[in-house]
């Protein structure tokens, strides 16, 4: 079998590899690859949107967390300055649910004064699990890597007992304002980064 | 420095023999444009299996969460449009790309021996993504995916002898719900796609085996894959994707209609276009058991033997024309399908053609006029719905019940599926824009903007009064006395003095009802001292009678022959009102012919619930 043009070799024998068409190579390397990207590109911004989206919102653009919470009113605080513990109930979004009044987390609150109060987040500063209060003797306890802190949240640096957190039991922001003037406890309620010397809320 | 590293991974891997085997397959007669389908397909299935995962990351699979989540990734997540909307538009594409694969090969005759069993394989591919097609629709949870599946597993109960029990594994019971939706998950993202890729192997591996069939050609040369053939295919790729993502663009994404619900019938409800020939089939046959599984099992079972009766000339001439009929069929019916739903968006009312006097064609255009028009509104009513949800949840979010709640709870769309059901027989709610409710036949007011000053002035109007829009229908009209004397006389001839009395005692009256809509008018008129000059002249005689001899109003007056106007048109008087009319507040002695919907004592026993009241009243009157 001939054909027509004397430099092409016949049907039955493909042609060698080194007569590269240097055009059509690459432009099927770049429409490949751009194809190949395609379908892992539209995604991007799904797999992402949790960077993208920094302040929640909730219906009517209310902003969801970061406010003051009212959590007891100073009356149920024991005078000695135990820590007592308490639930925070604020509204809260989870994805496309709207769950007003949930329990989302909860804190420590110690009378240090007449009108003086102490807030601490729960959560351990180490690596996040829920702190205790050890009544008896009279300190805050991690279950989970013995982290321990005074009542006053600061760590507890005991040679024989290694205190793995990186800083106290984060401290949060009591309304002064509505304390004296109302007697009840509004608290900042945040939740930091763990497993950092500094407090950097979420 | 790259090649003796390159060397290094081939001597550990044996990378080149793979790439080159892959790579320098002869292509007899060189690339070609008609082969680029299969490469296509592989594309698309691979761009359903990522976006789909990354989908799977944002879905859950309940009734209370899939549509919530569906709605959240359309709405809320960055670019969960682009991405769902690829997803949607990509697994159409497939459904074309497999024809036209299936037309080439068929044509080209690449499913003749020794290739059957490539081309039995592939014919389970097709089943398989069809599968997938029919799956994935239900997933979003939405009115029509619901709707549309639901006649599926129901077509799946009609096969023989064990047809109740299929349905039922597929549906995970006997109703739609939780494990439907698991079940349907788990065969979409989990078992079809798992069969794909050990069938596309197997589809690959025998493609490699026998090669490509292509007809000898003395002035074509042959060609590696590479670079030509895998050129032409990256482009058939690209292209399909500019399509892909222009039409996401250009519809905004895939549809998502309101949350489905089992309670509320969806008349469009359709199959996705490339299941509408099946439908529009079914519409054809008497019998469902013909339609959806004797004839397809029989078109399956003919392309299953193309192969064996392939070998022979004429019968691959048969199977080229019967493979043609068939798509050209389902094209047809696809378009016959559409063309009847879009029936009244195209043609002119019955009303306004002329039939000849044949009325045989006039019933049938008319049956053919009006099941597009309920379609086309159902549409749009969909539409509405769902623009609305979106409103209702910007503004309350969505609650643990999830969206359905939101939907059931608001009395825009409460309001006139219950006023259609309980009240349009007598009442019409109609503006005037041919958007409202009309009655059957109007016997009783139009209740639109009941309450309203405006309501008011036209039933005080004695032109109006006894038009079908108020009193005209009711049995009101065969006596002509009480309100019908005293607005067809007393308030006949105004002079000016008579007017401005008559405007004050609309501005009084009108206030009881705290309508949202006229608050800012109603605390005007509270403020100005037009409230309290209202409540006097309602004591103040016309040239008979005043209001207040019939008529109580607050503290004003006694409850006589005539229903209490305190708090008239408000939410607790139209509640007493449908609850009772024959309540001594209402029309004791003289109700024409209004039931009571909510006057037994077991609320059970009640024509509307507490709830169901109490979004029609809220409704009525136009409050949100």
């Amino acid at each position: 079998m001939t054909t027509t043009n004397p430099e092409n070799i016949t049907p039955d024998q493909p042609p060698p590899r080194e007569r590269r068409n240097f055009l059509a190579e690459g432009a099927a390397i770049v429409i490949g690859g751009i194809v190949g990207l395609f379908p892992v590109a539209v995604g991007l911004g799904v797999i992402f949107d949790p960077l993208f989206r920094p302040k929640k919102k909730g219906p009517g653009g209310k902003v969801i967390g970061g406010g003051f919470v009212r959590i007891a009113s100073l009356d149920s605080l024991p005078e000695n300055g135990q820590p007592q513990q308490f639930p925070v109930i604020a509204d809260r979004l989870d994805a496309w649910n709207y769950f007003p009044d949930e329990r989302v987390g909860s804190v420590f609150l110690r009378r240090v004064g007449e009108n003086e109060v102490q807030a601490f987040n729960s959560v351990c500063p180490h690596l996040g699990c829920l702190v205790s209060y050890a009544r008896g003797k009279n300190y805050f306890h991690c279950p989970c890597h013995n982290s321990a802190f005074q009542v006053d949240g600061e760590k507890i640096d005991n040679p024989d007992k290694p205190n793995p957190s990186p800083r106290a039991l984060d401290s949060l922001e009591v309304d002064e304002e509505k304390l004296t003037q109302t007697g009840e406890i509004w608290v900042k309620f945040q939740n930091f980064y763990t497993g950092k010397k500094e407090k950097v809320a979420k | 420095m790259i090649h003796s590293l390159l060397k290094w991974l081939d001597h550990r891997t044996g990378y080149q023999a793979v790439l080159s085997d892959a790579l320098y397959e002869n292509i007899p007669g060189g690339s070609r444009w008609r082969y680029i389908t299969g490469s296509m397909l592989v594309f698309a299935f691979v761009t359903q299996a990522i976006t789909g995962l990354i989908l799977w990351a944002a879905y859950s699979a309940s009734a209370q969460t899939a549509w919530e989540s569906v709605f959240y990734i359309q709405h809320e997540m960055a670019g969960g449009w682009l991405l769902r909307g690829v997803h949607h538009y990509m697994a159409q594409s497939m459904i074309i790309l497999l024809a036209l694969h299936m037309l080439q090969i068929v044509v080209d005759g690449a499913y003749k021996p020794p290739r059957e069993f490539n081309f039995w394989v592939g014919l389970v591919l097709m089943l398989l993504i069809l599968g997938l097609a029919l799956t994935g629709y239900l997933l979003p949870w939405d009115q029509k995916g619901f709707w549309a599946t639901n006649v599926a597993t129901n077509l799946a109960s009609l096969t023989p002898v064990v047809g109740d029990q299929i349905q039922k594994v597929i549906v995970g019971g006997t109703q739609y719900g939780n494990h439907t939706l698991t079940r349907f998950f788990a065969v979409h993202a989990g078992l079809l796609p798992a069969l794909v890729v050990g069938f596309l192997a197997l589809h690959m591996a025998f493609f490699r085996r026998h090669g490509i069939t292509a007809e000898p050609s003395p002035d074509r040369s042959d060609q590696y894959f590479w670079p030509q053939q895998v050129l032409k295919d990256a482009v058939g790729c690209l292209v399909l994707m500019i399509a892909v993502v222009g039409v996401v663009v250009y519809t905004h994404g895939a549809e998502l209609t309101a949350p489905a619900d089992a309670s509320e019938p969806y008349a469009a409800a359709r199959p996705e276009w490339y299941f509408l020939f099946l439908f529009q089939m079914l519409k054809k046959f008497e019998s469902e058991f013909i339609g959806a599984i004797v004839v397809p099992g029989v078109v399956m079972g003919f392309l299953f033997l193309m192969p064996l009766t392939g070998r022979v000339k004429i019968g691959h001439i048969v199977n080229v024309t019967v493979l043609l009929v068939l798509l050209g069929g389902a094209g047809y019916l696809t378009v016959e399908a559409w063309n009847e739903d879009h029936f009244a968006e195209r043609n002119v009312a019955p009303g306004e053609k002329d039939f000849g006097g044949n009325a045989e064609a006039k019933t049938a255009y008319t049956d053919k006029y009006e099941a597009s028009e309920g379609f086309l509104k159902a549409q749009k009513q969909a539409h509405a719905d769902y623009e609305r949800l979106v409103e209702l949840i910007e503004r309350k979010g969505i609650s643990k019940e999830g969206a359905v709640a939101l939907q059931r709870n608001d009395p825009q769309t409460q309001g006139p599926m219950l006023f259609t059901r309980h009240c349009r027989s007598c009442h019409s709610h109609d503006d005037g824009s041919g958007e409202g409710i009309v009655a059957e036949s109007d016997t009783a007011p139009n209740l639109f903007g009941m309450g309203s000053r405006a309501w008011l002035a036209g039933l005080l109007d004695p032109q109006k009064i006894k038009t079908d829009h108020y009193f005209g229908g009711t049995a009101l009209m065969e006596t002509d006395a009480g309100m019908m004397e005293f607005v067809s006389s007393d308030l006949a001839n105004l002079d000016a003095d008579g007017k401005d009395l008559l405007d004050k005692i609309i501005v009084a009256v009108s206030a009881e009802a705290k309508l949202p809509a006229q608050a800012a008018q109603d605390a005007t008129a509270a403020t100005d001292g037009a409230l309290a000059a209202g409540r006097a002249a309602f004591e103040e005689s016309f040239d008979s009678y005043a209001c207040a001899d019939c008529h109580k109003l607050g503290d004003i007056g006694e409850l006589g022959d005539a229903p209490d106007l305190t708090g008239w048109g408000s939410r607790e008087w139209l509640r007493g009102m449908i609850a009772n009319p024959n309540h001594e507040r209402f029309y004791p002695e003289n109700n024409d012919r209004m039931p009571a919907f909510a006057n037994n004592a077991d609320p059970e026993r009640n024509q509307l619930n507490d709830h169901e009241l109490d979004m029609l009243v809220r409704w009525l009157r136009g409050e949100d």
